[in-house]
C-alpha cells in the first residue's frame, strides 16, 4: 500500500518521472525483487574531486574531504562541524560530544576544542591515516549556517571556519555565509519547499537561492548557469559491493547522476553529495537527490553528482536517525572507533565508489 | 489481535482511539528497545578512560600546581565556568517554563473534554485522545530536558579538561 500511494504521489508531480524511476528501484530492492546495477566506470578525472553535504553530511563532507585531500578540490560544509568534532573533549563520550559539543554546546567556549582537534589532525597526517595537509593550500571551502539554525549553531560552524584555515586552507578560499534566516536545512529556490526559518522534515528550505549552486560554483569557479532539462537518468547503483563492513548502516542502493557528455568520456570531475539525518532516499525519496539542484549544474557544466546513502539502524550498528557516521557508530564494539580515516568503513566504501567512476569508461 | 476496527458495535472514534494508544505503545516500546541498545556503558567507560588517559599524559601536572597560585592564571576558568552556570540556569527556567506550560495547556484540554462528548463511547474516546496528547507533550518536554542535561553535563567535563589546559599554557 505504501508502494502503491507513493508511486501515485510521485506520478502526478510533473517533470519527476526519472526520479520516480529510481524510487521503484529503491522500493523493488527493499522488496528483495530487484537488484540495482553496479556503479558504471565513468573515465571521471579523480584529481578534481568535491564534496559537500548537510548536518552529518557536512560532518562526513569534511571526513572524506580532510582523509583523501590527494584528490581532492574543496568542500561545503552546510551546518556541520569540524573534523574530529567528536574528539573535542576527552572527558565526555564521543557520542555526548557529537550531540551536545558539535551540535549545540551550552556555551560558546564549551564548542568544539578546535586547538586539540588540529592536533589530532597533524598526528594523523604523520602517521599516514590520512592524506597530506598540504593538499589543502589550494583548496576551496564553503561553509553555511542559518541565523535560525538551532541544531547546529554558528558557534560550532564558526570553528569548522577556524579549523580549516589553521589546516592551512587561504583565508579567501573560504566563503562563509552566515547572513540567511534559515533553519537547520539545506537550501533552494523552490516555493513548495518548507519555510526558509523552519526546522522540519524534510530539512530542505525555500531560502529563495539555490545553496547547490553557491557551493559548486566555490568550488568550481566560473561554472555556467544551471541546465532546464537533464541528458540522462537519475541511476541507482548497488552500494553493497563497495562495503566491507556489516556496520556501515549503508543502504544496498546509492544513487548518482552522469551527465551524458561524461558517459561519453570527458573527464568530468566527481562532486560527492552527503545527505543529513533523516534524509536518506529510504525515508524522503528523491528529494535530496534530484530536487535540490546538483543534478542541473552537473548537466550545464559536466560534472557527476555522487549521492552515497545511509539508513536508520535501530541497533547493531545504534543509528536510529539514519546520520552519516562523525562518532563511531559503525565500529559498534571498538572503544576506541576510527571513523575518520582513510581505513574508516564508510569512507572507504565512499572513496571505492568515486574510484570506480573514475576507471576508464568500458565499451 | 483481532483489530479494534474490525467490531461494528464499537464507536468508531473510540475505535480510531484505542488504534492511537496502541500505536503509541508499539512506538513507544520500540524507542525503549533502541534506548537498551544505545546504552553501553562498558564501550563508553572504556571509551573516556582511554581519552582521559592519553589527556592526562600530555599534561604537566608541576606546571599546573605553580601556576594553580597565580589569580591571574585562573580568571578564564573562572569566567567560563560563570558562563556555564548562567546558562544552566537559562535552561532550569526554560524547562520549569516549558512543564508550566505543558501542565496549563493539558488542564484546559481536559476542561474541553466533556463539551465535545454526546455519549459515553465519544467521552472516553476525546478523553482518550486529549490524554495520548498530553503524555506526548510532556514526553517531548522530557526528551528537551535529557537533551539539555547532556549539554549540561558535557559544558561541565569540557570546562575541567579546558581549564587544565588554559593554566598549563598560560
Amino acid at each position: 500500500m505504501t508502494l502503491i500511494s507513493g508511486l501515485i504521489r510521485n506520478r502526478i508531480v510533473p517533470g519527476l518521472l526519472v526520479a520516480l524511476c529510481t524510487f521503484t528501484t529503491a522500493e523493488a530492492t527493499a522488496a528483495g525483487s530487484y537488484k540495482p546495477d553496479s556503479l558504471p566506470s565513468s573515465g571521471a578525472d579523480i584529481h578534481k574531486t568535491s564534496v559537500s553535504g548537510l548536518s552529518s553530511g557536512a560532518f562526513m563532507s569534511s571526513q572524506l574531504y580532510i582523509a583523501y585531500s590527494d584528490i581532492m578540490v574543496g568542500a561545503g560544509v552546510v551546518a556541520g562541524g569540524p573534523y574530529l568534532c567528536a574528539k573535542s573533549w576527552s572527558f565526555s563520550t564521543l557520542l555526548q560530544n557529537a550531540t551536545s559539543t558539535c551540535m549545540s554546546p551550552l556555551t560558546v567556549d564549551m564548542g568544539p576544542n578546535t586547538p586539540r582537534l588540529v592536533a589530532l589532525t597533524h598526528s594523523l597526517a604523520e602517521s599516514g591515516d590520512i592524506d597530506s595537509l598540504d593538499n589543502l593550500k589550494n583548496d576551496r571551502i564553503y561553509l553555511f549556517s542559518g541565523q535560525s539554525d538551532k541544531t547546529v549553531i554558528t558557534a560550532v560552524v564558526d570553528q569548522t571556519q577556524a579549523f580549516f584555515e589553521e589546516m592551512g586552507v587561504p583565508a579567501d578560499a573560504i566563503k562563509y555565509n552566515t547572513s540567511v534566516d534559515a533553519g537547520h536545512a539545506l537550501v533552494t529556490d523552490k516555493d513548495t519547499d518548507t519555510s526558509c526559518s523552519l526546522t522540519q522534515n524534510p530539512y530542505i528550505n525555500d531560502c529563495d537561492f539555490q545553496q547547490s549552486e553557491r557551493i559548486l560554483n566555490q568550488l568550481y569557479p566560473d561554472l555556467q548557469p544551471p541546465a532546464q532539462t537533464l541528458s540522462s537518468e537519475i541511476i541507482g547503483f548497488d552500494q553493497s559491493e563497495f562495503l566491507d563492513s556489516e556496520t556501515t548502516s549503508m543502504s544496498d542502493t546509492g544513487y548518482a547522476y552522469i551527465p551524458a557528455a561524461c558517459e561519453a568520456g570527458s573527464s568530468c570531475p566527481v562532486h560527492v553529495v552527503f545527505h543529513g539525518c533523516k534524509q536518506g532516499a529510504k525515508l524522503i525519496g528523491d528529494k535530496y537527490y534530484a530536487q535540490t539542484g546538483y543534478n542541473q549544474m552537473a548537466e550545464s557544466n559536466n560534472l557527476i553528482m555522487l549521492y552515497p546513502q545511509v539508513q536508520p539502524s535501530g541497533r547493531n550498528p545504534f543509528n536510529p536517525q539514519g546520520c552519516w557516521d562523525f562518532w563511531g557508530y559503525s565500529s559498534p564494539n571498538d572503544s576506541d572507533p576510527d571513523y575518520f580515516t582513510r581505513n574508516a568503513p564508510q569512507l572507504s566504501a565512499v572513496y571505492k565508489m568515486i574510484v570506480r567512476l573514475t576507471q576508464p569508461i568500458i565499451q | 489481535m483481532t483489530s479494534p476496527q474490525a467490531n461494528k458495535f464499537i464507536d468508531p472514534s473510540l475505535s480510531e482511539a484505542i488504534q492511537h494508544w496502541k500505536e503509541y505503545s508499539d512506538q513507544t516500546t520500540q524507542d525503549s528497545v533502541m534506548l537498551m541498545n544505545a546504552m553501553t556503558p562498558l564501550k563508553d567507560s572504556a571509551q573516556v578512560a582511554g581519552a582521559v588517559f592519553e589527556s592526562m599524559q600530555q599534561t604537566d601536572w608541576l606546571q599546573i600546581a605553580k601556576k594553580l597560585t597565580d589569580p591571574t592564571a585562573l580568571s578564564t576558568a573562572i569566567d567560563e565556568l560563570s558562563d556555564i552556570q548562567i546558562a544552566v540556569m537559562g535552561k532550569v527556567r526554560d524547562g520549569y517554563r516549558a512543564f508550566l506550560q505543558t501542565s496549563l495547556a493539558s488542564a484546559e484540554q481536559l476542561a474541553e473534554v466533556p463539551k465535545e462528548a454526546n455519549s459515553a463511547a465519544t467521552l472516553l474516546a476525546t478523553l482518550m485522545e486529549t490524554s495520548l496528547n498530553i503524555v506526548k507533550q510532556y514526553q517531548q518536554d522530557a526528551s528537551d530536558e535529557a537533551a539539555n542535561l547532556n549539554a549540561i553535563q558535557a559544558a561541565y567535563r569540557a570546562w575541567f579538561q579546558k581549564s587544565l589546559q588554559t593554566v598549563q599554557s598560560n
